[in-house]
């Protein structure tokens, strides 16, 4: 699905050169999960924003789906971007004015559906993310693993081939990790692509592949049985 | 401390450079407008302001009732011999004087040098005291007293006489014949309502002249100044002794003579044959509206940028109220960081007055020299109005900032209440409803003005020269006639008591029916020569033309012998059938006209019905009116020319003028021009109301510009979620351009009856108007919200377009 060929990032401010991703060479196959380690400033969330289609490559080469995305336009990204792709951040990302179901029915709005199209693709993921009592709170009103399910619902309620997820139990307790990675795990199996970035070691083992970044380059790929 | 408090503002003010360039700018530009404003107003409420004694001087002018019962009449000059029955009758006067001025130019010749002079008048000596005029060379006391006595202006004695040594020097002017100089005395100032440059003595005018004599001709303005603690009642009392017992008994019933303050000539006076065209109350009222409105939008944008803003300075502000600052100290500070930027705003406003002044005087049409500004007490009014509109600006924000809970604005969890954005909503639709009143004004102004200058007026105006004093003039009409029409770019020549001139003639003209005595009607009248409607381009309806082969075609008067005169009609459309004819069966019909008091009648059939004419423009509703044929009251000639070799064909007018009339100069004009002059003032008054108009929108943009800003910050991360999800540039712009534009739909609404209501107002002073369509709504709200989108977009686009990752990560 995804190819990386030689791909670089180099970030300029003032006279200062920053290189975040030096020569990254990665494929990542249909319905993969694959994890993304690495210490702070190793380049793992650049590499995601990459990935994502939020961020353009200073060189090299980046195919997806056999398409290349270097140099796209803005229009043509955010096209692909609605089509096959959707994110769960660290920090949830939530609109604090719009409830939970308003929350997940966001990225729909802008497809050509009716509003009982959405309602019902709303109803069923937040049923599968277990917050059908709380479609109507304001995310404040939320724990934070709740309000994790929500961002999650959101990023799977248009159905993606791949779900970009930036460190997304960094801020929450085991127990909430624990259970948001069980749900990420069950919609891998269903067959959605996930790109995790992570610092907890366990939560990566969820994956089928931890890739360790370190100064901008892949230093280790694991694959895991 | 103080100095701490001034770098605190300075760096704030660098860190929110663009909120605070709004908030300076708009002031800015609300100050200026009250300043340039100001200055044109203080001009217009300065007017005869050099008259000393300015609360006890009074002008004496006519009130009067035409026969009839017809339309009141108000008349700025008095008959000449009023003003003797005045002092007859009234203890209450210090001092009285009469000007009787020349209409138009008069001929002035010194030696050789010969010219046409405005501002010729004949006074009585006791004008000189009475006007407080300053002698520069000369005696005051008898500068007047002998009837070859003339007093010059300055600049036209060093006009006629430029070695300096008027005094003593013969100069001759028309009319008065030689006179000598016996004073020289300062300019009058350009904002007095008598432009006077020469003033002769009214002893040299003849005894017996007839408007000295007799209660005929209302053209001295009479002057008085009543002694301190005169009582207006008993002076209006032996204002009315005077025409009771003076006047003689024809006019009495109609005339009534009334005292009007000189100081209120220039704004308020509603009386015809005023010296020059004077201002208008409403227009200084409007003028200083506008300005305030300009003023006003910029302090609510003000108060909305600084409540928007809360946010950013909820830290500081907590952390101040933490350590103990109090509450009124905390308003202070605020209040002084507006008063700063208002004294700031000032300072630009002042340096931007004199480039803003010029556009505003050729406008009004006043001379306002921007050395004015640089008085003290204007540059003091500058400082009050700035610290006020600082003081009021500031109020609100300062109030509301230093309200604040410590605990939750150190959290920064302030100001994003709904009260806050409540105010901001209505402020917003405060200043976009200002504004599309001031644009759907201007609009209805300039569709009416537009169809005043296309209106059809049934007879034609172009290259149409008008002579004006023919009467004087005692020319041979019919000999002056055909030297003209030797000329082949002379198309025309005719001959009427009155052109058409953008006043409707008085409909003072008593019309009977024979057989129907108790019944009459009034109309306006014009005496013509034949060939009047053909030179204007007057359709004929129904009849024939007045002809000079005809004698009972041509007036011949009653008299007391004979009390029945003879005459043939012309009559207007309208006046046909103000007499109860149709169009086709008036011609015929025989009707009578009163001609006096007496008995004395003109009686004669119709013999043509020709087309209404709108002698008025749009002012005026259109009149019944009937035409006759009456040489002897020829006082103005039509000469319609081609347009080519204009210039050759004036010249040839003026030099057969010369010969027929060597001694009175010539007053010519053309016909359109008098028209457009009709509407100058109105149009004047729509350009500098559309220019503040536009000044108002700009400042409300800069402020929607800034809460534009305010709310793109705010929701960064929004937008950022938003694209991420899949929103497009094109959605994100509608979703920030919506809210907006609900406010700024709500201000049209809330507009559109008051906008009504001002305009339906306005266009009440014409009797023909434009229908009030939905256009200039339309088009008034669609320009507002088309101005309100673009300045939203403007800002939001960058917003809405950046890589989403630049949102997220400001967040």
């Amino acid at each position: 699905m995804i190819e990386l060929e030689n791909l670089h990032k180099i970030y300029r401010r003032r006279a200062v050169e920053t290189t975040a991703l030096n020569q990254v060479r990665l494929d990542i196959a249909d319905g993969e999960f694959l994890a993304v380690m690495g210490p702070s400033g190793s380049g793992k969330s650049t590499l995601l924003n990459i990935l994502g289609m939020l961020d353009q490559p200073s060189s090299g080469s980046y195919r997806f789906l056999d398409q290349d995305i270097a140099g796209a336009s803005e229009r043509r990204l955010t096209q692909l971007r609605k089509q096959h792709l959707s994110f769960v951040f660290q920090s949830f990302n939530l609109l604090d004015e719009l409830t939970v179901s308003e929350n997940v029915e966001l990225p729909l709005i802008y497809r050509p559906l009716s509003a009982r199209e959405r309602r019902e693709q709303v109803d069923d993921v937040i049923e599968r993310v277990h917050l059908g009592n709380r479609r109507d709170h304001y995310p404040q009103e939320l724990s934070g693993g709740q309000q994790q399910r929500v961002a999650i619902a959101r990023a799977l309620v248009t159905e993606p081939r791949l779900i970009l997820a930036d460190e997304p139990t960094g801020n929450l307790d085991s127990a909430n990790g624990r259970e948001v990675m069980g749900l990420l795990q069950r919609f891998n199996q269903a067959g959605t692509a996930i790109v995790m970035v992570t610092h907890s070691a366990t939560h990566a083992r969820y994956g089928h592949r931890i890739v360790h970044l370190f100064d901008g380059r892949i230093v280790e790929q694991e694959a895991l049985s | 401390m103080s100095t701490f408090l001034f770098k605190h503002f300075w760096r704030h003010a660098k860190v929110d450079r663009a909120t605070w360039s709004i908030n300076v700018i708009g002031l800015a530009v609300g100050l200026c407008s009250v300043l340039v404003v100001g200055l044109y107003i203080e001009y217009e409420l300065r007017h005869d302001r050099h008259f000393p004694q300015l609360d006890r001087l009074y002008r004496l002018s006519l009130d009067m009732a035409d026969h009839e019962g017809g339309a009141r009449q108000r008349v700025a000059g008095l008959p000449g011999p009023a003003m003797d029955a005045v002092l007859a009758e009234s203890r209450e006067i210090e001092i009285a004087a009469r000007v009787f001025p020349v209409n138009g130019t008069s001929r002035i010749r010194v030696g050789q040098t010969q010219a046409n002079e405005l501002g010729v008048a004949t006074v009585d000596p006791g004008f000189l005291d009475l006007a407080g005029v300053t002698f520069l060379a000369g005696d005051p006391a008898s500068a007047l007293d002998r009837p070859d006595s003339v007093v010059l202006t300055r600049s036209m004695a060093n006009k006629w006489f430029p070695d300096g040594q008027a005094i003593g020097r013969v100069m001759n002017i028309y009319r008065a014949g030689d006179v000598t100089v016996r004073g020289v005395i300062e300019d009058f100032p350009a904002n007095s309502h008598l432009p006077l440059t020469v003033l002769v003595s009214i002893h040299n005018l003849p005894d017996d002249f007839f408007q000295l004599r007799f209660w005929c001709c209302n053209n001295f303005h009479t002057y008085v100044r009543l002694l301190t603690g005169a009582n207006l009642t008993s002076v209006q009392q032996a204002l009315d002794r005077a025409v009771a017992r003076h006047a003689p008994e024809e006019v009495r019933r109609e005339l009534r003579i009334v005292p009007f303050p000189v100081r209120d000539i220039h704004l308020f006076s509603d009386f015809q044959r005023e010296l020059q065209p004077q201002g208008h109350a409403v227009s200084v009222l409007i003028f200083t509206s506008v300005a305030l409105i300009v003023l006003l939008i910029a302090c609510l944008n003000f108060v909305n940028l600084a409540t928007a803003r809360a946010t950013q300075r909820a830290k500081e502000i907590g952390f101040k109220r933490a350590i103990g600052v109090p509450r009124v100290r905390l308003a202070g500070e605020i209040l002084l960081e507006a008063v700063l930027a208002s004294l700031l705003a000032a300072t630009l406003a002042a340096l931007a007055a004199p480039i803003m002044l010029p556009i505003v005087s050729q406008v009004a049409g006043v001379s306002l020299s921007p050395t004015l500004l640089l008085r003290p007490g204007w540059l003091l009014c500058l400082l009050a109005l700035a610290c006020v509109t600082g003081l009021a600006a500031g109020l609100y924000p300062a109030l509301a900032l230093s309200r604040l809970a410590p605990v939750e604005a150190l959290r920064g969890t302030v100001a994003r209440g709904r009260s806050g954005l409540m105010l901001r909503n209505t402020l917003v639709v405060t200043q976009f409803t200002i504004s599309v009143v001031l644009l759907v004004v201007t609009l209805v102004c300039r569709a009416q003005m537009h169809f005043a200058a296309n209106m059809e007026l049934g007879f034609r105006t172009e290259h149409t020269v008008v002579l004006n004093n023919v009467d004087d003039a005692e020319i041979d009409y019919a000999a002056f006639k055909q030297r003209l029409l030797a000329n082949p770019y002379i198309v025309s020549v005719t001959a009427a008591s009155r052109m058409p001139d953008g006043r409707w003639p008085d409909p003072d003209f008593a019309l009977t029916r024979p057989g129907q005595p108790d019944k009459t009607w009034m109309m306006s009248r014009l005496d013509i020569d034949t060939d009047f409607l053909d030179a204007f381009g007057i359709e004929l309806l129904t009849g024939r033309m007045l002809s000079d082969q005809r004698s009972s075609d041509r007036l011949r008067r009653p008299n007391a012998e004979n009390p029945l005169g003879r005459a043939a009609f012309l009559v207007s459309r309208a006046g046909a059938a103000t007499l109860g004819f149709t169009t086709s069966d008036a011609v015929g019909e025989v009707i009578e006209q009163q001609y006096t008091h007496q008995g004395q009648r003109v009686r004669g059939p119709i013999v043509g019905v020709f087309e209404d004419v709108h002698f008025a423009s749009i002012y005026q509703p259109t009149l019944p009116i009937f035409l006759q044929l009456n040489p002897s009251n020829y006082n103005t000639i039509a000469i319609r020319i081609v347009p080519q070799n204009r210039r050759a064909t004036l010249a040839f007018i003026d030099h057969v003028w010369q010969e027929v009339s060597p001694e009175m100069p010539i007053l010519r004009s053309f016909l359109d021009a008098q028209f457009e002059a009709l509407f100058r003032r109105q149009e004047q008054q729509i350009i500098l109301f559309e220019r503040f108009a536009l000044l108002a929108i700009l400042v409300a943009c800069l402020g929607l510009f800034g809460l534009a800003s305010y709310s793109t910050e705010r929701r960064t991360r929004e937008i950022g979620v938003r694209r991420v999800f899949g929103a497009s540039t094109f959605d994100i712009m509608v979703l920030l351009n919506r809210s907006f534009l609900r406010l700024v739909l709500l201000g049209a609404a809330l507009a559109t009856p008051v906008a009504y209501f001002l305009a339906t107002r306005w266009l009440r002073e014409f009797a023909f108007r434009i229908d009030l369509g939905p256009s200039p709504w339309l088009l008034g709200i669609a320009l507002a919200t088309a101005t309100a989108l673009a300045t939203v977009s403007i800002r939001v686009y960058r917003a809405a377009a950046a890589r989403p990752i630049t949102a997220l990560r400001t967040e």
